[in-house]
């Protein structure tokens, strides 16, 4: 067969173009699940630029999930064996993913890398282990203190509170900041949502959980958190906080805070963000009242993850990727971009978040509290426990059925899923 | 037609028919196949499947509340929706079958609601529904409620709420069909009932409604069916709240396959969930034959 000089001019054209694209081809692309965006300007766009200036061979792919189907997608992604090379992971996950085999220990290749989690604030270094291995690194963390309206508390004439102060300090705080015309409440000295993350810390404070010490099944109805519990619905049942449904109006406590109907809010760094954002509010923080004058303070850390699924094709280079999120560098682009508070101390008391400009004045609180801070806790069956939890709670903090009632009833229904 | 050419249509007809049959087998035979083996298993996806018999069945319909519940609230939509949601269609299709003036944009709007999205019209219901800002509850307030139902939020009213938010969003689709029903009944039948001076209701009660019998009984059985899959709603609008009482069996299933990746479990649930849409339709069928009448 002759070839035409045409063809022999494209067939030749073709094969030099081939060669001089091999190195844009050759990159190695690392698919990162998330359920943010990354559009320009984005905290995850941040990441891309400054990773990929630095490894021109790796081109960052994003893929981002809807969040409430995010878990669902990504797990079944990696159980057909197509996972993505690296997935956002929120902390609850890690108890739930890591006994599946869904994620790989990050140990051989920290070791191979020479990565230390030494430099990470200690319940960091906590917070990414897991049955032995450490399974992610960390994206941020955030720890809760207690958001306060400050001219909601000028209008009451009520000093702001202080580090230091107790349970019964925060009640009577609370009590005094609700304002009202008439019958209707306009202004609730506090808000918290039903769900776990809406009052956990408060188990933390009373040396509770959610979980019994053993892990061996609900710990929801053992007497300290009876107490917070009853603590709670007390506040509900008294008008102090506002009931779930009037929560949900607001989208959530959160909310109740931002549109300034709540004097108080426990919350966490994301959350304190939106207010940051917020002109008209004027707010602080200050951390979580002790249980009482006896008690050691605390509070809960969580910490958002990114980890490497099993069955991922570029481990390697993924990896390389998570230790680019967790260096100095990702950590102060997490403070930057307010993602939430950067796990290094080093960047976390610096420019990037504790000196950082506007709302809170205290954000350093955020840090101080560290020391104190436990872990959320993590198991197997967190999921359906959780979602048996609201289902036995919600008529509870609806003030249709007593604490000791809806506890139980828990302990009853979650006893078959710690077996 | 020579032998020759008889074969080649018969393999040119199973060639045309082959990635539809393959499709079938694959997407339909094998997983229903596959579902039937994985109820008896214990498998979350990643580890192996673990045989366990029976225990999945037997634990779900002797030792599992959850369930339990799960099944009386399909059952409670099912008296809420089925009666009522019939009665409302064969009401409307009544008024969009009289020919009055503006039916054809009636017939339109009653019927957009079953082709729009359950997401979106989920949300919109949502909002509808807010105890402190809703229409509705602005709207019974304004005739003198002084404290309307906090309908999603509340275990007693969810229920009702849902069923009425499921009657609006169907009721067009079936009344399409009743309307098709009522135009096959012969006209020389109401004009001999006047003659002989029957009032509208006995021409209703006698001509009307045996007539549309068979077109009632697909009725009844469709929304049988479609209640018992029932899942956006609670879905989108409660979450199966609140304390469960929206969870359905269908909801039960997901919760269980995809939240907690119980995948032997579900497909148990399932196969009951299947048996039982398929026992009620069986009796609906054997007693047709004393209410349906098809001359």
């Amino acid at each position: 067969m002759r070839l035409g000089r045409l063809t022999k001019g494209i067939i030749v054209l073709a094969l030099m173009l081939s060669v001089l694209a091999a190195p844009v081809f050759a990159a190695t692309k690392l698919q990162v699940a998330s359920w943010w965006s990354f559009e320009g300007g984005s905290s995850l766009d941040a990441f891309k630029q400054a990773f990929e200036a630095k490894h021109p061979d790796i081109v960052i792919e994003y893929v981002q999930i809807p969040s409430s189907e995010y878990y669902t997608k990504v797990l079944t992604m990696i159980a057909g064996g197509t996972p993505p090379d690296v997935a956002m992971l929120g902390m609850d996950k890690l108890g739930t993913w890591v006994p599946r085999g869904a994620l790989q220990d990050l140990t051989p290749y920290m070791e191979e890398a020479g990565f230390d989690l030494d430099v990470f604030f200690p319940a960091v270094q906590a917070a990414v282990q897991h049955d032995g291995g450490i399974y992610a690194m960390p994206r941020d963390a955030t720890t809760s203190v207690v958001a306060y309206n400050k001219a909601l508390f000028d209008q009451a004439g009520v000093p702001y509170p202080e580090a230091g102060w107790t349970k019964d300090d925060f009640l009577n705080t609370a009590r005094a900041l609700v304002q009202k015309e008439g019958n209707q409440t306009t202004v609730f000295g506090y808000a918290f949502d039903t769900f776990s993350d809406g009052f956990i810390d408060w188990l933390y404070v009373n040396n509770a959980s959610v979980i019994n010490p053993d892990g061996t099944g609900s710990g929801l109805h053992l007497p300290n958190a009876v107490e917070v519990l009853e603590f709670l619905q007390g506040m509900v049942k008294e008008g102090i906080a506002p009931a779930p449904a009037l929560t949900q109006t607001f989208s959530n406590a959160s909310g109740a805070f931002n549109s300034q109907r709540a004097a108080m809010y426990v919350t966490t760094v994301g959350w304190a963000n939106s207010f940051t954002n917020n002109a008209d509010l004027d707010w602080d923080v200050v951390p979580l009242p002790t249980w009482d004058e006896d008690s050691d303070p605390a509070t809960r850390l969580w910490v958002n993850y990114w980890a490497l699924p099993k069955g991922a094709k570029h481990s390697k280079e993924a990896f390389q990727f998570l230790a680019f999120l967790a260096s100095e560098e990702g950590q102060r682009i997490v403070g930057e971009t307010k993602m939430g508070i950067p796990g290094i101390p080093e960047v976390a008391y610096g420019p990037a978040f504790a000196q950082s400009p506007g709302a809170p004045e205290h954000k350093t609180y955020f840090l101080e509290v560290m020391d104190g801070a436990k872990p959320f806790p993590l198991f197997p069956q967190s999921d359906q426990f959780y979602a048996t939890m609201t289902r036995e709670f919600d008529s509870m903090w609806a003030g249709e059925r007593t604490v000791e009632d809806a506890v139980k009833a828990l302990d009853d229904a979650s006893k078959s899923l710690f077996q | 037609m020579t032998g020759v050419s008889k074969r080649k249509n018969t393999i040119d007809a199973w060639l045309f028919l082959l990635p539809n049959f393959i499709g079938f087998l694959v997407f339909t035979v094998f997983a229903i196949g596959f579902s039937l083996w994985i109820s008896m298993h214990r498998w979350d996806l990643f580890s192996s499947p673990t045989f366990t018999g029976l225990s999945n069945f037997v634990r779900l319909l002797t030792n599992d509340r959850d369930f339990k519940r799960a099944l009386l609230n399909t059952l409670y939509f099912a008296v809420g929706i089925v009666p009522l949601g019939t009665a409302t269609s064969l009401c409307l299709a009544l008024l969009a079958n009289r020919g009055l003036k503006g039916m054809t944009f009636f017939r339109t709007v009653m019927y957009l609601p079953s082709v729009s999205s359950t997401i979106a019209v989920g949300i919109v219901w949502i909002w509808l529904l807010d105890p402190q800002f809703g229409v509705v509850n602005y709207a019974l307030r304004s005739i003198g409620l002084a404290s309307p139902p906090n309908w999603l939020g509340s275990v007693l009213w969810a229920k009702p709420a849902l069923i009425l938010m499921h009657i609006w969003q169907y009721a067009g689709y079936y009344m399409i069909i009743f309307l098709a029903g009522l135009q096959g009944v012969p006209e020389q039948l109401y004009e001999a009932a006047v003659l002989d001076g029957a009032s509208s209701w006995q021409k209703f009660w006698r001509i009307t409604l045996p007539l549309l019998s068979p077109t009632t009984f697909f009725v009844i059985v469709m929304k049988m069916i479609g209640v018992f899959n029932i899942f956006e709603q609670p879905f989108i609008m409660t979450g199966g709240g609140p304390s469960g009482s929206t969870e359905t069996i269908v909801y039960y299933i997901y919760s269980n396959a995809f939240e907690w990746f119980n995948m032997g479990y579900a497909s148990a649930v399932a196969w009951v969930l299947f048996i039982l849409v398929f026992g009620v339709t069986l009796i609906q069928f054997k007693y047709q034959g004393r209410w349906v009448n098809y001359e």
